[in-house]
């Protein structure tokens, strides 16, 4: 084997993964695929994006101003995630949507710092351009639920605190040596059952009759 | 054969020893035992809570981490959720296990049997049958049963404790005090009807709703040697 040859072989492989690996990237587009991941065209600067319509969940506050509420109000610290739960409510009918409203307004009225008199959940559409330039207002409006803060929890509300405070109870961390000492007493009782119920029923059949 | 291997992996689940496998291998052989004996005439109610229990504990290694050989000498200060969920589950256990008693109660006889009459008959059933068939019986159970009056009360507290028995998983003295009502009725069904339910007389199957660190560490320091460091 002369020197070149190895040193053919020694590039042939990284020649075969850059061609394999571009192929792949490129894989998408040449099959017209939908996005995917890891193997993506990319489409979100590629879609024409219209008039996009958002949903959101903003708070009347005593003085008038109309305030976003926060992620973090809404059972979440993730924007997207508070997003897709916004879409999600907004998709919904109109006595889910309340409830929705409902819960969150209870959550805010649990802060004492805040002074929101409603929540509105609304949906607007809008013109990314002229949102700009004609001080950032919507197209259109359209509100989908109102509710007053601090008006009265609905009995469903109830229920998440419940089931946090039964988690809690659940998953309480307790000392080592309370479980070990339960074992000890649960299974010593059952072991000397089965040993000194033994040697008295070794007929087991006889003994139940 | 089995009988023994039941019997080692309970003594040795008991003692933390390869906790990870012998205490799966000791409830499996426990219920396997268990069975086979309640397969034959008549079921044992009296098993039932502590295969459970034992199963239960089966699942959860982290049992066997402290209070055995070899042990890690700071492992049985460790305190986390890992061990509380298994007491927990314990609890839901034996607070279901009365709560579907309780609903069994209702479903079969309505809610006439709080009247006590139901309740009556089983005991006066009880002991005619241990006297039929040359059994030892409940004086007592015999001495009641002329007096009907004597059952409503019974027969209203027993429903209310089992069907009350989930008020229990709230802990602190509700649970206390549920105990020790339930306690008080096995008690009641070892005087009226000479039924021994060991595992809750003797107050095993309610260890999951106490703090059993504490009289561990009194009876640790009670019988420490004196020159143990």
């Amino acid at each position: 084997m002369t020197h070149s040859d190895s040193s053919v072989r020694e590039r042939l492989w990284p020649i075969a993964v850059a061609i394999g690996f571009t192929a792949l990237v490129f894989f998408p587009i040449v099959l017209n695929r939908k996005d995917s991941f890891p193997l993506s065209t990319y489409p979100m600067f590629a879609v024409p994006r219209g008039n996009p319509e958002l949903v959101k969940l903003v708070a009347v506050t005593s003085t008038g101003e109309r305030v976003s509420v926060p992620p973090h109000l809404l059972g979440t610290n993730e924007v997207l995630q508070a997003k897709v739960q916004l879409n999600q409510a907004a998709q919904k009918g109109a006595k889910a949507r309340r409830r929705y409203c409902e819960t969150v307004a209870a959550r805010v009225s649990r802060d004492s710092s805040l002074k929101w008199q409603e929540l509105e959940l609304s949906r607007s559409r809008f013109e990314p351009i002229g949102y700009f330039e004609n001080g950032k207002k919507p197209l259109t409006v359209d509100v989908l639920a109102r509710c007053k803060v601090g008006e009265g929890t609905p009995s469903r509300l109830k229920v998440r605190p419940m089931i946090d405070r039964l988690q809690n109870w659940f998953f309480s961390p307790v000392k080592a040596t309370r479980l070990a000492v339960a074992r000890i007493l649960i299974l010593g009782f059952c072991s000397a059952y089965v040993i000194c119920g033994a040697p008295c029923c070794s007929n087991w059949q006889r003994c139940v009759v | 054969m089995l009988l023994g291997v039941c019997g080692l992996t309970g003594v040795c689940a008991t003692l933390g020893i390869r906790y990870s496998w012998t205490a799966p291998v000791f409830a499996t052989t426990l219920l396997w035992v268990t069975s086979y004996r309640n397969s034959w005439g008549m079921i044992f109610h009296t098993e039932n809570l502590f295969v459970v229990h034992a199963l239960v504990l089966a699942c959860a290694p982290q049992a066997g981490r402290c209070l055995t050989f070899g042990a890690a000498p700071d492992a049985r200060d460790a305190v986390g959720s890992d061990y509380g969920w298994p007491l927990r589950v314990l609890s839901i256990v034996t607070v279901a296990t009365y709560f579907i008693a309780g609903i069994a109660k209702l479903q079969h006889a309505g809610l006439a049997w709080v009247m006590g009459h139901e309740i009556r008959t089983h005991i006066a059933y009880d002991a005619l049958r241990k006297i039929e068939l040359g059994s030892s019986h409940s004086p007592l159970g015999v001495a009641l049963v002329p007096h009907e009056w004597v059952f409503a009360p019974l027969a209203m507290l027993t429903l209310a404790f089992e069907l009350g028995a989930p008020l229990a998983l709230l802990g602190g003295r509700l649970a206390v005090v549920w105990c020790f009502v339930c306690w008080l009725f096995h008690v009641n069904v070892l005087l009226l009807m000479l039924i021994v339910f060991p595992y809750p007389l003797i107050g095993f199957a309610y260890a999951s709703f106490f703090a059993l660190e504490t009289p561990w560490a009194l009876l640790e320091r009670r019988f420490a040697r004196p020159n143990r460091v």
